[in-house]
C-alpha cells in the first residue's frame, strides 16, 4: 500500500490498484488493473508489488517481470521482453535503482530498475521462490536447493552461502546485524551478518514458509505446523508459548500497534498481544475461505487478501469488516 | 435355546476385521480424511522417501513406485486374467445356450448357472480384483499428482501431507526434471503422447480375444483404439509424471500378461513377424476347449500338460536320435568284427 492505494496482484493474473477515497478509509475504489489491451494470457501472481517513485514492479507466475506506471497501469517495460524466464512465485525489490527477482529457473536477477536492463544474475541450484532481502550492500536470498546466498548488490559475486537440511522459500528478517530466517527442515535460524549460526530454533512441527515479524527483541514467525512462535531474538529461546490455529500458516504476519496480526488457512484473522501471546481477537472470514498472502497494516486497519480473491479491509478493535470487494470481475 | 458355534476361516476372519477397522476409522475421520490416511498418504510419503533414495530422482520414483504397486498387486492381476481367460473361452457355449433359450428366460439363467458351475467360473471372478486394484490406482494417480506440486497451493497441501520424517521433508520439492521431461508439466515433444497410447494398444490388443459375437468384437475394435487416443490425448493435457506412471505401467502389464496368457490377441501379428515358421497363426474364432481348460484351475492343468507334452517329444526326439546312434554302433561294432574275422 502506498499513498492510500493499495496494489494486489491476483491468483487470474491481474494486477489490481484501489484507491482508498474516503477517510477512514470506509471504501476502496477500483482504479486500474493489469493486463491491458495488447497484454495476452492470464497468469497467476503469487509475489507482492513493490512500489516505488511512481512505479509498480511485479514478477509473474508466466516468468516475466513487469514495471507499470503506478497512476494508469502503463506498461513501461517487461523483461524479458521477448519470453520467458522461470516461473515467479516471490516478490521482487528495489533498492537504490536495482530490482531484485528471483525466478524457478533458479536465478536471482538484477535489473535496471528504471529500464529492465539486465545487470546481472546469479545461479543457485534450484528454485528460488522467496524475495530476497537487501542490507548494508549485500543481498540475502534463499533457494530450493537447501543454501541462503549472501551476494555482492553491486556485482552479484557470493560472498557467503549457509546450509539448512530443506528448501527455503522465505524471505530473510535483518534485525540488529542478525539475520533470522526458516526452512522446509523445519528449523528457524538466526544467523551473523557474515554467515555463521547464531542459533536455531527446532521444536517446530512443519516448515516456515512466511517472513517473520519483529516486536521489542522477539522474533514472531508462523509455520505450516499451524502454530505461530515467539522467539528471543538473542537466544532463541520461547518467549511466549506457541498459538495453535486451526490451518497452517503460510503468509507473513503483520504488527499493528502493539499487536501481531496473521491469517491462517483455517480462514480465521488472529490479533495477539505481541508482548505476551495474548488473543485479543479471532474473526472468521466470510464466505469461508484461507489466508495465505502477507497482510498489510494501515491506520488501524489490517487488509486481508483472502484465497477467494476478496481483499478485506477489518479494524482493529475487534476486527469486524470495514469493508470488502472482490478483485474478480 | 441351541447354542449355535459359527466357524469361520482365518482368511474371512482378517477381511472382517480390515473391512471393521476401515469402517471405524471412516466413521471418526470422514470419507476423504479416511481416503488420505489409509492410502494416499502412504503411498506419496513412500514415493518421497524413493525419490531421495534414488538419486532425488522424482522420475526413478515413480518408476519404483509403480513397478512396487504392481508386483504388490500381482496375485489380482494374475488372478483376474485367468478370470476373462476362462470367460472367454466360455462364450461359443454360453452363444448356444442362449441361443437354444432366448424365449424361455428362466431356462437360460439356469442353464448358463449350471454351465459356470461345472465350468467352476465366477462370472464376477475378473471384476472383485479388479474393483480391489481401482482404489490403489486412484490414490497412485493423486500422489504424483500431488507430489509433483508444481504451484505454491499445491507445495502448501502437500506439506500437509508429509510424515514427520526428516528425510522426507528433506527430499520435498523433489526434482522434477527427467530425462527430456519437465515432470510437473505436459511433455511438449509428444514422445510420451505416442508412447502412452502405443503400449496401451498392445495391452489392449494382448486382452482383446476373438469374440463370436459380433456386437462384442466390434466394441472390441473400438475399445482397442479409443482407450489409446484417449490416453494419449490425457497425455498432452496432464503433467508428464503420470504419462510416465501410464508407461511404466502398461509395460509392466503387458510382460504380465505375456507371462500369464502368452500373446493373446497379438499372437497372429507376432507369427506373422517371426515369419510364421514355428507355429501356424493363432484361428480367427476361438476353438471350444475341453472342460478343464474352462476354469482357473484348468487353464494352469492346460499349461503343465502342455509343458509336459514338450518335453515327451523331446524325450522322444532325443530316443530317436539315440536310436540312429546305437544302430551307427551297432553297425561299427559288426564292422569291426568282420575285420577282426578277416585278419
Amino acid at each position: 500500500m502506498v499513498d492510500d492505494t493499495l496494489y494486489v496482484g491476483t491468483m487470474e493474473g491481474k494486477l489490481v490498484s484501489y484507491s482508498l477515497v474516503s477517510e477512514p478509509r470506509r471504501a476502496a475504489v477500483e482504479w486500474w488493473r493489469f493486463p491491458l489491451r495488447g497484454e495476452s494470457g492470464l497468469f497467476a501472481i503469487y509475489g507482492t508489488p513493490f512500489v516505488e517513485e511512481g512505479i509498480v514492479y511485479i514478477g509473474a507466475y508466466n516468468g516475466k517481470v513487469y514495471a507499470l506506471a503506478a497512476e494508469h497501469g502503463h506498461r513501461i517495460w517487461a523483461y524479458p521482453d521477448d519470453g520467458y524466464i522461470g516461473s515467479i512465485a516471490g516478490s521482487p525489490v528495489v533498492d537504490g535503482g536495482t530490482l531484485y527477482i528471483g525466478s524457478s529457473d533458479g536465478k536471482l536477477y538484477a535489473l535496471d530498475a528504471e529500464t529492465g536492463y539486465k545487470l546481472w544474475d546469479f545461479q543457485t541450484g534450484d528454485d528460488i521462490w522467496g524475495t530476497p532481502a537487501i542490507y548494508d550492500g549485500v543481498v540475502y536470498i534463499g533457494s530450493f536447493d537447501h543454501n541462503l546466498y549472501a551476494l555482492d548488490a553491486e556485482s552479484g559475486g557470493e560472498i557467503w552461502q549457509f546450509s539448512t537440511q530443506g528448501a527455503i522459500a522465505s524471505t530473510p528478517l535483518i534485525y540488529n546485524e542478525t539475520l533470522y530466517i526458516g526452512s522446509f527442515d523445519s528449523n528457524f535460524y538466526a544467523l551473523n551478518l557474515d554467515g555463521t549460526e547464531k542459533w536455531r530454533f527446532e521444536e517446530a512441527g512443519n516448515w516456515f514458509w512466511g517472513q517473520a515479524v519483529v516486536y521489542d527483541d522477539i522474533i514472531i514467525v508462523g509455520s505450516l505446523d499451524h502454530k505461530i512462535y515467539a522467539l528471543d531474538a538473542e537466544s532463541g529461546d520461547e518467549a511466549w508459548p506457541p498459538f495453535e490455529t486451526g490451518g497452517p500458516i503460510r503468509g507473513d504476519p503483520a504488527l499493528v500497534g502493539e499487536f501481531v496480526i496473521f491469517g491462517s488457512d483455517d480462514g480465521k484473522v488472529y490479533a495477539l498481544a505481541a508482548a505476551t501471546g495474548g488473543e485479543r481477537w479471532r474473526r472468521t472470514l466470510e464466505p469461508p475461505t484461507q489466508v495465505r498472502a502477507p497482510l498489510f497494516p494501515g491506520e488501524g486497519v489490517v487488509y486481508v487478501h483472502a484465497f477467494n480473491q476478496t481483499i478485506y479491509a477489518l479494524e482493529m478493535e475487534y476486527g469486524l469488516t470495514i469493508w470488502s470487494v472482490t478483485t474478480s470481475e | 435355546m441351541s447354542n449355535r458355534v459359527v466357524y469361520m476361516s482365518r482368511r474371512n476372519l482378517i477381511i472382517v476385521l480390515i473391512a471393521a477397522a476401515v469402517v471405524a476409522v471412516l466413521f471418526s475421520y470422514g470419507v476423504v480424511e479416511t481416503w488420505n490416511l489409509i492410502l494416499l498418504q502412504p503411498m506419496l510419503n513412500l514415493m518421497i522417501l524413493l525419490s531421495g533414495i534414488l538419486f532425488h530422482s522424482f522420475g526413478l520414483a515413480i518408476i519404483a513406485l509403480t513397478i512396487i504397486v504392481r508386483l504388490l498387486m500381482f496375485p489380482l492381476t494374475v488372478k483376474q486374467l485367468y478370470s476373462t481367460r476362462a470367460m472367454t473361452s466360455l462364450q461359443p457355449k454360453m452363444q448356444e445356450i442362449q441361443k437354444k433359450h432366448a424365449k424361455d428366460k428362466q431356462q437360460l439363467q439356469q442353464e448358463m448357472s449350471k454351465l459356470y458351475k461345472e465350468a467352476g467360473v465366477n462370472p464376477l471372478g475378473c471384476l472383485w480384483p479388479m474393483l480391489i486394484q481401482l482404489p490403489i490406482w486412484i490414490a497412485l494417480y493423486q500422489s504424483i499428482l500431488r507430489a509433483v506440486a508444481a504451484t505454491p497451493e499445491d507445495l502448501l497441501r502437500l506439506s500437509q501431507n508429509l510424515y514427520p520424517l526428516s528425510v522426507v521433508h528433506q527430499a520435498v520439492p523433489l526434482e522434477s526434471g527427467f530425462l527430456w521431461l519437465n515432470l510437473g508439466s505436459p511433455d511438449s515433444f509428444f514422445i510420451l503422447a505416442i508412447l502412452v497410447g502405443g503400449t496401451m494398444w498392445l495391452q489392449q490388443k494382448m486382452m482383446t480375444m476373438p469374440a463370436v459375437d459380433p456386437r462384442q468384437q466390434s466394441m472390441s475394435r473400438m475399445m482397442l483404439w479409443m482407450m489409446p487416443f484417449m490416453f494419449a490425448f490425457f497425455t498432452l493435457q496432464f503433467p508428464s509424471g503420470l504419462a510416465l506412471f501410464w508407461v511404466i505401467s502398461n509395460i509392466i502389464g503387458i510382460v504380465m500378461q505375456y507371462f500369464v496368457t502368452g500373446w493373446g490377441g497379438l499372437e497372429g501379428t507376432v507369427q506373422r513377424w517371426r515369419g510364421g515358421i514355428t507355429r501356424a497363426p493363432a484361428p480367427a474364432t476361438p476353438v471350444v476347449r475341453e472342460q478343464g481348460m474352462e476354469t482357473i484351475e484348468g487353464a494352469r492343468q492346460e499349461e503343465k500338460v502342455a509343458k509336459e507334452m514338450e518335453k515327451q517329444e523331446k524325450r522322444v526326439e532325443h530316443g530317436k536320435h539315440g536310436g540312429k546312434r546305437e544302430e551307427r554302433r551297432r553297425g561299427h561294432r559288426a564292422s569291426s568284427k568282420k575285420t577282426r574275422r578277416k585278419s
